[in-house]
Parts: C-alpha cells; sequence; structure tokens
C-alpha cells in the first residue's frame, strides 16, 4: 500500500524548505531586534553622530540573514526521521545533536495540518504527539501531502503489517448552511468582550498617541461630550452599539466559519476522523480511548434549531493546542453517533437524576460577583472617572441575570458509567465523564461552607478538570466514596 | 454459582471514617524556619527600598512595616495552626491526603492513577531529616499529590510500597 519506505532515513520536502529558513530568519530579529530598535531611536535624537554608523549596522544584517539562511539550510539537512524495531526516530540539530526515539505505542495521536502559506507550496505538517510524557512532542514542518497520510498510517497502525484497507464510513458532513447557522447562532457575548477588550485597548494607545503629538485631552474631551447626554450624543451611541453588535455577530460567525470549513468525520475501524477549516485545513484521528471526557454545549438559540458544538477533551501532552476538539454543527442524531462511538452506548436525553446545587450555591455566587462589581470599580473609577458609576447600572443587573443562569443550569448526575455535570451561563455545558477517566479527586471547604455543611468536589481527568458546586456535605462524601468505589473496582485504564 | 449482589453503598468503606496519620511533627520547625527565610527577604526588599529612597516606600513608610508585621504574624498563625491538619492515609487501592485551614482540602489518589512518583528534601527539611512525597498523575497539577513532611525512613518506606503497586500494574 504504502510507496514510502520509512525505514530508511528521509528529509522534509526541499519545497518546504522556505519553512525551515524563514522561523531561521525570524528568530535571528528576534534576538537582534532591540539593539536595532535602541539604534533607530538613537540616529532619531542624534543623527549626526550616529550615521557614521550605519554601514555597520547594513552588514550586519546582511551577515544575519546569510546566518539565518545558512542555519536554516543545515537544520533542514541535519533532519531525518525515520522508523526502526517499533519506534519513531527523530535525529536533528546542527552543532547539539539530538535524538529522539518514541516507541510507536506510545503515540497518541498524529494531526496533519496545513495553514495557507503550506497550502500555496503544497506541503503539510506533521505533528505526532505522545500522551503522559509532558515534553516530547514531534513537529514536522514541511512533507508532500501523500507521504504525510502514508507516515500517519503507518505510525497510528502501529504496525507496518497490519493494513486492512477499510471503507471510510462517512458520518457527518456539515453543509456550509448547516455552519452558517451554527455561526450566527453562536454565543456572541463572548466575541463581543474580547471586541470590547480589544477596542478600549486601542484607545488608550490612541490617546497616547495624540499626547505625543500635542492632542493631550482630545479623548477626554471627546468622552465628555459624549457623556453630556444630547439628542446628537444618543445617536452617536447608538450607531456604536450597532456596530459593536454587528462586528461582534461577525467575528463569531467568522471564527466558526474559518475553523469548520467542509467540517467531516469519517469513521474507521477504531478512530474517528475528523477533517476541518479553510485556511487552516486540519485532520485528526480520534480514538475512543484517549478520550477524557466529552461536553456538549448549546444555548436557547441553538436549542430551538437542535444544534449543539461539542468539545473532545483528550490525554495529551500539556502545552499542545490541538488536545481538545471542537466541532460545531452538530445535531441530536450526530450527538448519539459520537456517544456510541465514545462510551459505547448513548446517554438518556433529558438527562435523567439531575441533582441542583445547595440553595447556599446562589448566595456564594452573589459573594463572588460583589468581589468582582467591587475590584473593577476600583480599578476603572480612578481611570475613567465617576461617569463609570452609571455602568455599574447595565453591569450589575447583567451579572445578576449570568448569575442566575449560572445557577439555573448547574446539576450533577451520577449513573451507572459515566457523572455528568451540567454547568454553562449564557450557554448550556453538559460534560460527560466516565468513571474510569478520573485521575484524582478534591473535596474543598472554605470556612462559611463549612459552616453550611456543604463542599465541593473537583474531578480531575487527564485533560480537564470540573467542580460540582455546594453539595450538602453528607451527599458530597457519599459521591466521593462512590466515585472512588467505582475506579479502584473497576479496574479499567483511562486511556 | 455465580452471584452478583446489589451493593449497598453504605456498606462501603467511607472516607470519613478512615484514619489519618499525622504528618511528623518536626515539619512544624521545617515550615517555622521556611517561613522567617520568607519573612527575611521581605525585610531585605524594605530595607533595600529604604536604602535607595524608593518613593512609593518613603511616602508610606508606616504603612509598609505595619503591613509586613501584620503579614507575618497573621500567617504564622495559621501555618501553625493549619499545621495540625496536614495528615495522609493509605488504603489498599488509594491514598489520601488533608490540609488546609482556612480552605480545609481532601484529596484521593487511586493507586492505579499514579503515573511516578519522586522524593525530594528542601534545605530545612535534610537538616531535619525530613522528605516530602510527590505523586504525579496524568491530569493537570491541581491532581498531583504532595505529602510533605514525612521522616525520610517514613517516606522511603510510602515510596518502596507505592512503586510496588505501580509495578504489578505493568
Amino acid at each position: 500500500m504504502s510507496d514510502f519506505n520509512f525505514e530508511t532515513p528521509s528529509k522534509q520536502a526541499l519545497k518546504g524548505i522556505l519553512f525551515l529558513v524563514f522561523p531561521s530568519v525570524a528568530k535571528s530579529f528576534k534576538t537582534a531586534y532591540l539593539p536595532l530598535v535602541f539604534y533607530i531611536f538613537q540616529v532619531l535624537k542624534n543623527p549626526e553622530q550616529y550615521r557614521q554608523y550605519l554601514t555597520y549596522i547594513v552588514i550586519g544584517v546582511i551577515a544575519l540573514v546569510i546566518f539565518s539562511v545558512v542555519r536554516g539550510f543545515l537544520s533542514f539537512q541535519n533532519f531525518n526521521f525515520y522508523i526502526a524495531q517499533g519506534s519513531f526516530v527523530l535525529k536533528q540539530g546542527i552543532l547539539k545533536k539530538q535524538r529522539l526515539e518514541i516507541a510507536l505505542s506510545k503515540i497518541q495521536n498524529v494531526h496533519i495540518a496545513q495553514n495557507f502559506l503550506q497550502r500555496l507550496v503544497g506541503v503539510v505538517e506533521v505533528q505526532i504527539d505522545t500522551a503522559g510524557d509532558k515534553t516530547t512532542e514531534v513537529v514536522i514542518k514541511s512533507l508532500a501531502i501523500e507521504k504525510a497520510h502514508a507516515l500517519k498510517e503507518v505510525l497510528v497502525t502501529n504496525t507496518t503489517l497490519n493494513k486492512e484497507a477499510q471503507p471510510n464510513a462517512t458520518i457527518l458532513h456539515i453543509s456550509f448552511s448547516e455552519l452558517l447557522l451554527a455561526g450566527l447562532t453562536q454565543n456572541h457575548f463572548n466575541s463581543f468582550y474580547i471586541l470590547s477588550a480589544v477596542i478600549f485597548g486601542l484607545l488608550i494607545d490612541f490617546r497616547d498617541v495624540m499626547e505625543m503629538i500635542g492632542y493631550a485631552g482630545f479623548v477626554t474631551d471627546m468622552t465628555e461630550k459624549a457623556a453630556s447626554g444630547t439628542y446628537f450624543t444618543l445617536v452617536i451611541y447608538g450607531i456604536m452599539l450597532l456596530v459593536a453588535i454587528g462586528s461582534s455577530v461577525l467575528f463569531s460567525l467568522g471564527k466558526v466559519v474559518l475553523q469548520n470549513y467542509g467540517l467531516r468525520v469519517t469513521h474507521r475501524t477504531t478512530d474517528l476522523e475528523i477533517e476541518k477549516g479553510l485556511l487552516n485545513r486540519l485532520s485528526y484521528s480520534l480514538k475512543s480511548s484517549r478520550i477524557q471526557s466529552v461536553a456538549y454545549r448549546t444555548n436557547v438559540l441553538k436549542q430551538r434549531f437542535g444544534m449543539y458544538s461539542l468539545r473532545f477533551y483528550q490525554a495529551m501532552s500539556a502545552t499542545n493546542s490541538k488536545k481538545n476538539i471542537e466541532i460545531e454543527g452538530i445535531n441530536q442524531h450526530n450527538l448519539k453517533t459520537f456517544e456510541q462511538f465514545v462510551f459505547g452506548g448513548t446517554i438518556a436525553n433529558p438527562i435523567e437524576n439531575q441533582i441542583k446545587p445547595d440553595p447556599y450555591f446562589k448566595r456564594q455566587l452573589f459573594i463572588r460577583m460583589l468581589y468582582l462589581v467591587m475590584l473593577i470599580n476600583v480599578i476603572a473609577i480612578p481611570l475613567l472617572g465617576f461617569t463609570f458609576g452609571f455602568i455599574n447600572l447595565i453591569f450589575v443587573p447583567w451579572l445578576l441575570y449570568l448569575n442566575y443562569l449560572r445557577y439555573q443550569k448547574s446539576y450533577y448526575s451520577y449513573q451507572e458509567a459515566y457523572l455528568i455535570v451540567g454547568a454553562g451561563r449564557i450557554d448550556t455545558v453538559t460534560n460527560i465523564v466516565e468513571h474510569h477517566k478520573i485521575q484524582s479527586l478534591k473535596l474543598q471547604q472554605n470556612y462559611f461552607e463549612k459552616k453550611r455543611a456543604v463542599a465541593r468536589i473537583t474531578l480531575y481527568t487527564a485533560s480537564n478538570f470540573m467542580t460540582i458546586p455546594a453539595m450538602p456535605y453528607a451527599e458530597a462524601i457519599e459521591l466521593y466514596d462512590t466515585l472512588l468505589y467505582k475506579v479502584e473496582s473497576k479496574g479499567l485504564d483511562w486511556i | 454459582m455465580f452471584k452478583n449482589e446489589a451493593l449497598e453503598l453504605a456498606a462501603l468503606n467511607t472516607i470519613q471514617d478512615l484514619v489519618f496519620t499525622p504528618v511528623s511533627r518536626v515539619y512544624l520547625y521545617v515550615l517555622l524556619v521556611n517561613n522567617s527565610v520568607q519573612y527575611l527577604v521581605l525585610c531585605l526588599l524594605l530595607l533595600i527600598a529604604n536604602y535607595w529612597n524608593f518613593e512609593p516606600f518613603m511616602l508610606y513608610q508606616t504603612q509598609f512595616i505595619i503591613l509586613l508585621v501584620l503579614y507575618m504574624v497573621l500567617h504564622s498563625t495559621v501555618s501553625v495552626l493549619a499545621f495540625k491538619r496536614r495528615k495522609y492515609a493509605l488504603r489498599t487501592y488509594d491514598i489520601s491526603f488533608k490540609s488546609g485551614l482556612i480552605i480545609s482540602s481532601l484529596t484521593t489518589v487511586p493507586l492505579s492513577r499514579i503515573q511516578h512518583l519522586d522524593i525530594s528534601q528542601g534545605m530545612a527539611s535534610r537538616f531535619f531529616g525530613l522528605a516530602n512525597v510527590k505523586l504525579y498523575t496524568a491530569g493537570d497539577d491541581g491532581s498531583d499529590m504532595v505529602i510533605k513532611g514525612l521522616l525520610l525512613t517514613e517516606a522511603e518506606q510510602l515510596k518502596e510500597h507505592l512503586s510496588l503497586q505501580i509495578h504489578e500494574r505493568f
């Protein structure tokens, strides 16, 4: 099947050498940029004195570029990988030689990714993940597409012999219209928060720039005018609000479409293959045993269309961004298919035996909110003046409403094989974790919780953790004991 | 005949009835030494600030000193009172650790979830012949367990026992 021989050392694709040389150049500039910036400032301040060094600087920069190109080329030359005796071996390093050996059985996952530039050149990036070990992660920056897929095939099936070509059954394909719908029904508040923070930051930068070129007080004047409350300023505020809402919607829509364009899930013997992305095309193999927990996310709008987004939490090297895979535009029927794949059974909908937190949780949320409001006011009032006080009129009811939702959506449900933890505010989040995926348990009580005889339990899995808040103490102990019993008596491995 | 009787959950060994062993009493001295080092560093910082005429410090000199003294008193009191809460317990299938005064916490790691473990000794611990045992799980940092302040022999015994359990799995 494979036209490629991985037993002899191979290098990366030559046409992708740009991706090796360019980071090398960038790296050199990163280390050299502070002196450069310093020099430029000196020239601006004192042109006469520093101009004489210009030749040296130019020569230096050219030397740096040549050095980086050579370094990039040498690192290409010295980058070899092959498979020998059941291990993937990677040799790299120009002066400091490094040899990395990963037993094939330790390989958790192989991702093939392609960003926009890589697509232009026609190469892909291969990332090899190992679990448990928090340091080993291999990235091969540029490989020909066919070769990358052949390598993945060899690595994922763990043996070069076992190759029953199975027809890949497509179990999910999201059309563009479904994706648009998923994007439009996102929780746009998140985008709104992000954009507001960015705009606020820009505004402060803008003020600094205005001050620098001698228009001090420009922004303050504008904000004072805007706060004066005439008919005109109301219109301005209205337009600003519309722009903010519009860009928030566009932002989250764009994000969903870019990340999930052409989402396709195919089923193979033990894996799910997920392919998605518009500019960065990503492909993942998902093994059910690697999945530590699953979260469904929906909201009022999505629920109306019966739509969910689905997140798989996988066991993987700590700093890996591919750890959690989120896919959009899933319907109820698809969910059942995924449940079958991950848990080998389906979960009753609506979820049975939901147990709500103790009412004390409401008070806890309220007190936490008070702290937050206090903190924000203490920071914002000296910065923005007392006009900010009025923002509390919108801000506090909004937080109260969020707290109300948080309490409404909190529950847990203990079931035979898994624990379900409900959470979320605007979104309705359903976390599902199988008992045997639990790594450790923690039961905590602060002074007030102890007085109220409530406790919270945190469950840690190999890829995330979740907290069940404010349970009556006796109930918490019972759940703690039961979960431990389930983990310890079943003897099932977590991976 | 195969029997699969229903389990009464109440009959399970509950964590509540478990008898916890306190860590070595000598560990209190280690804590106090470590605290003193921390306070010394803070005092030194203030002295340096005084020496260099660091402006915010010069303005609020008394407040800074009161704050430092208050912190030292509170911190030491909490350390001493919380010390009694540091206890651990080993069962056939799991190990638990309790600690904390203001926020009391109980962590349990099933032995089958321990990835690896190590023994470490800080300067003060070494002087008093104590050691810390750290258990690593595959989870995030919060899921790892550190039992500080065991006698070195006790720590080594514990490590020996746990290592044996881990190796039996493979």
